[in-house]
């Protein structure tokens, strides 16, 4: 397998396979997954695409192959979102106010796929600080669609989601805070997975909303979202946040039986979306599943909760930007008066509005009426979707409300576009994990369906493994 | 507190920022639409029982509040465990 098209079909599974029987070397995949990012350039997906950086690493795999080292992803090429650093590469965050920054060293995520010996070729473009449902709010541009480059790709992991789509790479790197990994991953039609929080370090992920970051995996097929999982998800000393040993977990939800919100199946979901979500039941049904359907409590109050904390944890992350440590340094009679004319000239429209609704959110007066309640409403919903997962099993919704849209759409409302996460946000309030998956097509449009769980990370990969059959998956009209 | 927006302007400041005079209708049109969000979080009625999750180093805010200890962050730390936000046993 030394041709373009067979590379770009291929699972990371069977690259692997073939790689350790000899069939093809690291530097030859290196070289096919360059090839197929140069011949997709129209999808805007890298930041950055180091092709020196790549074919040393290869050539490194190569000998440590050859040493009779045991590696688990010997010369798979990957792509990282560009708010993960990889040493020596740009990590911008899609931002101006970072613009030129290369990381220092590898996120201990990158450092433990370098070391199963996956090779980096590149960095993927983002919503600036991963704010966005679109990838849009770029200073690179927006990431076009696979499926149709007039529309977007979703956000904030477009970039990623569009490289693994379009068959550039089996495997890709993001981080979701609000569905950043699944949501992309539904509107390029591929796999996203999020595994519950603090099973994945988060050192080197630049921060967003610390308590709901989370890096996640994009690939096409649950097995590779698999293989990937179980090379990252280590613990790490370096993030206290992360499990001490074992995830902990109290009980074993239901076999082939699922739990459907009403609203899923409501007009708050786009008739496409919802018309293939809505077959898809149907087979799992006629298969023998369990569905109950069920109405969650404060379903529609965790979007709004999920925004008050995910702004108000922007807001103190981000002050750190203040022009004197990282990017271009501008003028200013007084300290105030650079910051502030640092922040107008490089942060994008989106990040201001989030730092604008945070510095409200934290407000005297304010602290307690919204910050302190929506912590509130993310502890009686983490509360109630154990109770609702030990009885009816996982939460399946659509991933996303809305089919892939026109980047025009992040001009109007900004609420329109945070509409997108209105299934997504349960996971990261709660510490679930949450995976997403091609579920059919809307005409040409993919639709992609997401289980989640707070019943631990095997059990969430096997319900996705078991759930994804019912769904089909097409190539992408740009593919490699 | 009321229902009262503060102004745009004052947040810009609050957050490090500066309006530009020709952007400030169009901010002030998406922090109104934005703040439909907040309302709804504010004018939730939560049961009783409903406790602020008492939080240890894995889960979030703890973990969020040390790693970014800058001076606001100590202080609505202590705040957090004065509050019983934040389980200091746990934490430690």
């Amino acid at each position: 397998m030394t041709d373009l098209k067979s590379y770009s079909r291929i699972s990371a599974f069977e690259l692997v396979a073939k790689v350790q029987r000899g069939e093809v070397s690291p530097v030859q995949t290196v070289q096919l997954a360059i090839d197929a990012a140069s011949r997709t350039k129209s999808l805007n997906a890298f930041v950055e695409l180091n092709e020196d950086m790549a074919l040393e690493q290869a050539v490194r795999v190569r000998k440590r192959m050859a040493d009779g080292e045991p590696l688990m992803l010997p010369g798979v090429p990957i792509a990282v979102k560009a708010n993960i650093c990889v040493s020596g590469m740009t990590c911008d965050c899609a931002s101006g106010s970072l613009s030129g920054y290369r990381a220092p060293y590898d996120a201990t995520a990158v450092r433990l796929l370098k070391d199963a010996g996956a090779v980096v070729v590149g960095t993927t473009n983002m919503d600036e600080f991963g704010m966005g449902s679109s990838s849009g709010y770029s200073i690179h541009g927006a990431v076009c669609n696979p499926f149709d480059t007039d529309l977007c790709a979703g956000g904030s992991s477009g970039g990623s989601a569009a490289v693994v789509s379009a068959g550039v790479v089996p495997l890709a790197l993001g981080s979701d805070t609000g569905g950043s990994v699944r949501q992309p991953a539904a509107l390029c039609g591929i796999h996203g997975l999020m595994l519950p929080y603090g099973s994945v370090s988060r050192k080197g992920l630049v921060a967003f909303a610390s308590s709901l970051d989370q890096i996640g995996f994009l690939s096409r097929s649950p097995q590779d979202a698999e293989l990937i999982s179980k090379v990252v998800a280590k613990p790490d000393p370096q993030d206290a946040s992360m499990f001490a040993g074992d995830e902990q977990r109290d009980f074993d939800p239901p076999e082939q039986h699922v739990r459907v919100t009403k609203t899923a199946l409501s007009d708050a979901v786009e008739k496409g979306v919802r018309d293939v979500f809505g077959q898809f039941v149907g087979k799992l049904k006629a298969d023998g599943w369990r569905i109950t359907v069920t109405d969650e409590p404060y379903e529609r109050d965790a979007l709004s909760s999920y925004y008050v904390l995910a702004m108000s944890e922007a807001f103190t992350n981000l002050a750190r930007y203040d022009g004197l440590r990282y990017g271009i340094p501008v003028e200013g009679r007084e300290y105030r008066e650079r910051v502030e004319n640092f922040r107008t000239k490089y942060f994008g429209p989106e990040v201001k509005r989030r730092i604008m609704c945070g510095a409200h959110a934290l407000s005297e007066g304010y602290y307690d009426r919204l910050y302190a309640k929506a912590s509130k409403v993310r502890g009686a919903l983490r509360k109630n979707l154990v109770e609702l997962e030990r009885r009816h099993g996982p939460l399946l919704t659509p991933t996303s409300p809305v089919l892939p849209f026109e980047h025009r759409l992040k001009a109007q409302k900004p609420s329109r576009m945070y509409e997108c996460d209105l299934f997504t946000v349960f996971a990261n309030l709660c510490g679930a994990g949450s995976a997403s998956f091609p579920a059919g097509f809307s005409g040409k449009y993919p639709v992609g369906a997401m289980v989640t769980s707070c019943a631990g990370s095997e059990f969430l990969l096997r319900s996705c493994r078991q759930l994804a059959r019912y769904g089909c998956m097409r190539e992408p009209a740009v593919h490699a | 507190m009321n229902n009262e927006r503060i102004p745009a302007t004052q947040l810009a400041r609050a957050a490090g920022l500066r309006i530009e005079k020709e952007q400030e209708q169009q901010l002030e049109y998406h922090l109104r639409d934005l703040h439909e969000h907040f309302e709804r979080v504010r004018l939730l009625s939560m049961s009783p029982c409903d406790e602020l999750p008492a939080l240890d180093v894995k889960d979030s805010f703890s973990a969020f509040y040390i790693s970014h200890a800058d001076r606001n962050g100590l202080l609505k730390l202590f705040n957090g465990i004065h509050r019983g936000y934040i389980s200091v046993p746990r934490m430690l």
